[in-house]
């Protein structure tokens, strides 16, 4: 009886342009000492890593033995697929130790960010707790491929800081693995596809026989008169939706998570550059004005005034621009940890975030809270900005769209209890039709043309991480009204800030 | 013992900032803004500055004179500041790092510190929180 069988795949040994390329940039690389070059990086051999695995288990395993990492103890290759909500590592140790296990998105996320920021791409152990298996220093690069996203580690187990020229030769390597992951993955995700399509037509209820040239033949289960094979078979047990979750994790839906810390990333990246590119033209600006109204002073000290009022003015709005900028980083920055802050400076830059969206509205920010005292709160800022930045432009959008007369948002924080903060925002649009509000908070559910229906989503699950939740006012009429309720610590804040 | 006396300097009305013996200091900085005002302010204190744009001019001059401090910006146009203080390592040994350099920079990093610790150097954000109290640590 013809059990079926895999049909063979193409593989895919041709060695793309991308690989060729940083073998040409290595070997030209004239930082590095010539015999070396040539000596630890054989074209050959590294151009016998095309085609010849059908895993990352087995890749991690021939980098560890290439003659440039013979030094090296640990190799591991982890992998996100995009949009996928986990990361996937492929470890190998020697003499002979290999590992597979998965990390969830969001320390993926963490750890794909740390890396990229580094400029040396050299670590300590402690820097990363997420792997218990590490000792010592080590590489660490982070590759960003079409569809996945994969970090690269090796590990000499030791603490003695390499070279100069390691480091350099690690750089190169991890530009020639990126093609030869990428085709990997592509084999791999081909693999799963087909093993999905066989059993799906394996356990099709109809007598099937396909047929492909003179050897290759496969009739299914119904056909052959016998129980489906037992993978096929785990299949049949799953209901539709399960099989379509195959894969992704069983945790809640972390779709948002992942496109947050895209976004988060993209302008953290942003404002890194705008914050170097600006700051340092702007702090000469202010030291040179500065230094000119000294002059004006010291030699004509009872001249008019004028020259010198103007090159104050100068000095002031460079360092008011500075300020600006400085805030803007703050705000998005990656940080986990929560720190005390004074609502009465973080809401009004928050407002002022939604400025040119919200140009035609009035905007109110209420505290009821009087004490400066009671609006010290420790939060995560970034998070927090994040929310309500999130639920104010979804108003500008609201009023934008109503055309009322006086369009106009408030936000207002007040004290619920003593240990909780609520931060309400109102606005008198047209409100959300009530068939709709049971769905507003799911992910990807959306009404705008544009929308990607995450904007809630993510709201929701940045609250959840602060301890705290969101909700709406149901008997806000006209218009809408957010919730945002969130812990107020119970420590005094640091006596030195208020 | 036969060297002649250096001549004795005219009484100075500010004794206070000129002394016998200027300070000498090395500027690397690319703003060029920021370049010309540290100078200046510097040498308002009596100091005598050699102020540079470039990365290799500094390792030059830093491995020719001898400078009681370096003040080096990490992001220059040609190479970074790091690769300065790598390349200093053969006029200065390592322990002595951390008396004559001082990095300033307008991102600090945590693996900026790191390095900057292993040096033994001291960091200075820019833009400066104090001017004063900056000057004066350049010249301490």
């Amino acid at each position: 009886m013809a059990h079926p069988k895999l049909v063979p795949l193409p593989a895919i040994v041709r060695v793309p342009a991308a690989f060729k390329k940083a073998l040409r940039q290595l070997h030209q690389d004239t930082s590095l000492p010539e015999n070396l070059r040539y000596q630890l990086l054989r074209k050959r051999e590294l151009e016998n890593l095309f085609g010849k695995f059908s895993d990352l288990k087995e890749l991690t395993k021939a980098v560890l033995n290439l003659k440039i990492f013979q030094g090296h103890h640990s190799c591991q290759i982890i992998v996100q697929t995009k949009g996928l909500a986990r990361g996937e590592v492929y470890r190998h140790e020697r003499p002979d130790l290999a590992n597979y296990y998965a990390i969830t998105s969001k320390d993926f996320g963490e750890l794909f960010l740390a890396i990229k920021k580094s400029k040396y791409k050299l670590f300590y152990h402690e820097q990363f707790k997420l792997f218990a298996n590490l000792r010592g220093t080590f590489f660490a690069k982070e590759l960003n491929l079409r569809k996945h996203h994969v970090i690269l580690m090796i590990s000499r187990h030791d603490f003695l800081p390499p070279t100069t020229h390691e480091q350099a030769f690690f750089g190169h390597m991890a530009l020639l693995l990126g093609p030869v992951i990428e085709n990997l993955l592509a084999v791999q995700r081909q693999k799963a596809r087909q093993q999905m399509a066989m059993a799906v037509l394996e356990i099709f209820p109809a007598p099937l026989t396909i047929k492909a040239g003179k050897n290759l033949s496969f009739t299914n289960a119904a056909g052959r008169k016998s129980p489906p094979t037992p993978s096929a078979n785990y299949l049949l047990h799953q209901s539709p939706t399960q099989v379509l979750k195959i894969g992704l994790d069983h945790q809640q839906d972390l779709a948002p998570d992942i496109y947050h810390f895209q976004r988060i990333q993209l302008l953290g990246e942003l404002l890194d550059t705008l914050h170097h590119e600006l700051c340092n033209p702007l702090f000469g600006i202010k030291l040179w004005a500065e230094i000119m109204a000294q002059e004006l002073t010291s030699t004509q000290p009872s001249g008019p005034d004028d020259n010198r009022d103007f090159l104050q003015e100068i000095s002031r709005h460079a360092l008011r621009c500075q300020n600006i900028i400085e805030n803007f980083s703050v705000l998005y920055n990656d940080t986990q940890q929560a720190s005390w802050i004074d609502l009465q400076v973080l809401l009004p830059e928050i407002m002022l975030l939604i400025k040119s969206a919200g140009r035609q509205i009035k905007k109110e920010i209420i505290f009821t809270p009087t004490t400066p005292k009671s609006l010290w709160f420790k939060t995560n800022p970034t998070w927090l900005t994040q929310i309500l930045f999130n639920l104010l432009i979804n108003s500008t959008q609201a009023l934008n769209e109503a055309h009322v007369e006086h369009p106009q948002i408030i936000l207002e924080v007040f004290h619920q209890a003593e240990d909780k903060m609520i931060f309400a925002i109102k606005d008198n649009g047209r409100g959300i039709p009530p068939e709709i509000l049971p769905h507003i908070f799911l992910p990807f559910f959306t009404t705008k043309p544009n929308g990607t229906g995450l904007g809630l989503a993510i709201c929701k699950n940045l609250a959840l991480r602060l301890n705290g939740t969101i909700s709406y006012d149901p008997s806000s009429h006209p218009g809408m009204t957010f919730l945002v309720t969130l812990p107020r610590s119970s420590q005094e804040p640091p006596p030195s800030e208020h | 013992m036969n060297q002649p006396l250096p001549p004795t300097p005219p009484p100075s009305p500010t004794p206070l900032t000129l002394s016998t013996h200027p300070k000498k200091i090395l500027l690397i900085e690319d703003e060029l803004l920021i370049q010309k005002s540290l100078k200046i302010l510097m040498e308002r204190q009596g100091a005598v500055v050699d102020a540079v744009s470039s990365g290799r001019e500094a390792i030059k001059l830093i491995a020719q004179g001898n400078y009681h401090k370096i003040i080096c910006d990490l992001m220059l146009q040609d190479i970074s500041g790091m690769d300065v203080l790598e390349e200093a390592k053969k006029t200065y040994p390592l322990q002595e790092m951390g008396q004559h350099f001082i990095i300033i920079t307008a991102y600090s990093s945590p693996q900026v510190l790191n390095k900057a610790k292993e040096y033994g150097c001291q960091v200075i954000s820019k833009p400066f929180p104090n001017l004063a109290v900056v000057i004066n640590q350049f010249l301490s």
